[in-house]
């Protein structure tokens, strides 16, 4: 599914002293099976333009479009936009709350109901996708497991409802490395093999910086840059906004400033150690 | 859950902001008093209109509205519970069932000294920082020590519940937006659903209120907070001309309505 806001803003608690504009003016569009990264500094409106799109906030001007619709434009594509667009919030183990493994990822399906004997299985995919063994796992209590496993869970209870888009708010925010790895592997799986949108919005771009197609920076609640990823990690402004940029293209840069121009723009450490291979070899 | 919650303190530096937080306690313990005392018409209307000027100059005239709001409900209860269950001489009957004078009277006085009860209140917290407020509450309270009250505990423990309430409703919020996006329905009619909702709310609060106390006891520790021992406090708190000014206003004024009402 392609998902879209258009010029939409929003004021937090309109017409009290404590009134606060969020974003304004913000666009950005994900086609289908695109991969959109999000960045940008504390409080500069990432996890309130993620709540528009399922309809969690209802934009005071501009609108969010689900395949080209509106989703406020009636009930029913409301709860559409809530059961195809998967929002993952940032410390998603935080909502847990069922007495069994089980228990806590049948909730969505259960709401947006599905037919009783279709949730086993649905729930046995979700754990699948996530890496959590079906049989080992399902009758476990969700408080007892380790943080990366509640944080499994939690995924799995949104994958559950079989989203056809999945924003996931910093999500490895908290992981140990092995944790960030899982999580990544688990969503380029879905984003390749089930051609699943992804946004996903974080302050270490190094974990995907050579997965997201397109990257949208945010500032002070409005766009800042947008465009392809590496593009927009070479943009000067990335540093001035204070946000992270992978060691692959620092190096570039300092290269770049020392006369030995990069090509390619590498992201990964990989690529940058390919085109140092290269640029010695021509050297020579 | 967003926008003003009940009370909230608005920051500002109004006559009311800048008095002293004992001179606040103490006056609005008076004026809260003082809302037994009326009686006659004149007096509710006077009085009515001296709160509403106190939201003025404190510069929270916006939040007086807000903040009625839920009296508005009391009245309403109070006036309906009232006019029907007091007896007396009958005004008039909707349909079948005789309502009183004195019924109306008791339940629109009833309901009026709620509402001002609600508004004076409200406004004390409406126009005092928390930090300030506790520590005016743990001045006062300072001579009560000797008998064994634990004054700067039980200011302390003041202090953290109103610091708490707001970040309790934020995590209120994200939880119900978490469960909404798991196609939670938080205003279904239906009871057992509703039950199951109220669930998936309550328990990861709960959990989450105690994983904050746990964080905030370890906190404390480790900056080296002792249940019992004496602090000193970093902003002073200070009468000044201002204070014994309004002080002296409110126990004049206050003293010689008595004295004419009763005298
Ligand atoms: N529930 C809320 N009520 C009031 N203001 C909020 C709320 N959530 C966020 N804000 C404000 O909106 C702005 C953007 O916040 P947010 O979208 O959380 O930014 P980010 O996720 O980029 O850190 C911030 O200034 C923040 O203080
Ligand atoms: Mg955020």
């Amino acid at each position: 599914m392609s998902i879209e806001i258009k010029n939409v803003s929003y004021v937090y608690s309109k017409g009290t002293p404590f009134a606060r504009q969020a974003i304004k003016g913000v666009n950005l569009r994900a086609a289908r099976g695109e991969w959109l990264a999000v960045m940008g500094p504390t409080g500069s409106g990432k996890s309130t333009m993620l709540q528009h799109l399922n309809g969690l906030l209802k934009p005071d001007s501009g609108e969010v479009l689900l395949d080209d619709k509106n989703i406020h434009s009636s009930a029913a594509s409301l709860r559409e936009a809530r059961q195809k667009v998967g929002l993952v919030f940032q410390y998603p183990e935080h909502q847990l709350f069922g007495a069994t493994v089980y228990e806590e990822i049948a909730y969505a399906p259960e709401n947006y109901g599905c037919s009783p004997d279709e949730i086993p299985e649905l729930v046995q995919r979700a754990m699948d996708t996530v890496g959590l063994g079906y049989d080992r796992y399902k009758s476990r209590q969700p408080y007892e497991l380790s943080g990366g496993e509640k944080r499994r869970v939690a995924l799995a209870g949104v994958l559950a409802a079989l989203p056809e888009v999945i924003v996931l708010d910093e999500p490895t925010a908290g992981l140990d490395a092995v944790g960030r790895q899982l999580l990544t592997e688990t969503i380029t799986r879905l984003n390749r093999d089930r051609g699943i949108t992804v946004i996903w919005v974080t302050h270490e771009i190094t974990e995907i910086a050579h997965l997201a197609e397109r990257l949208i920076v945010l500032n002070k609640g409005e766009v800042a840059i947008a465009g392809k990823t590496r593009e927009v990690l070479a943009n000067p402004m990335m540093s001035e906004l204070g946000l992270d940029i992978p060691p692959a293209v620092a190096i570039s840069r300092e290269l770049g400033g020392r006369g030995v121009p990069v090509r390619g723009q590498p992201v990964t450490l990989d690529e940058i150690r390919e085109e140092i291979i290269r640029l010695l070899k021509e050297k020579q | 859950m967003e926008g003003i919650v009940f009370g909230q303190y608005v920051p500002g530096s109004s006559l009311l902001h800048r008095l002293d937080p004992r001179t606040k306690i103490i006056v609005s313990a008076i004026l809260l008093w003082l809302v037994f005392v009326v009686e006659t018409p004149a007096e509710f209307t006077a009085y009515g209109l001296f709160i509403l000027f106190l939201y003025i100059i404190g510069g929270v005239a916006g939040s007086f509205l807000k903040v009625m709001k839920p009296g508005l409900f009391l009245i309403i209860i109070t006036l309906v519970l009232n006019m029907f269950f007091t007896p007396g001489e009958t005004m008039f009957s909707i349909g079948p069932v005789p309502v009183s004078r004195t019924g109306l009277e008791n339940g629109l006085i009833l309901g009026l000294k709620i509402v001002y009860l609600i508004l004076l209140s409200s406004l004390v917290t409406l126009v005092t920082s928390p930090v300030r407020m506790t520590d005016g509450l743990e001045q006062l309270m300072k001579p009560f020590k000797r008998v064994g009250l634990p004054a700067s505990e039980l200011a302390m423990m003041i202090n953290i519940a109103l610091r708490f309430i707001p970040t309790f409703w934020e995590e209120t919020d994200k939880i119900i937006k978490a469960q909404k996006s798991r196609g939670a329905d938080f205003e279904s009619w239906h009871l057992q659903k509703r039950a199951k909702y109220m669930t998936a709310l309550l328990v990861p609060l709960f959990v989450s209120s105690f994983r904050k106390a746990d964080e905030l006891a370890m906190a404390m520790e480790s900056r080296g907070y002792v249940v019992g021992m004496e602090r000193t406090s970093l902003h002073k708190l200070e009468f000044r001309p201002l204070d014994f000014l309004v002080l002296a206003l409110t126990v004049t004024i206050t003293g010689a309505f008595v004295m004419y009402k009763y005298f």
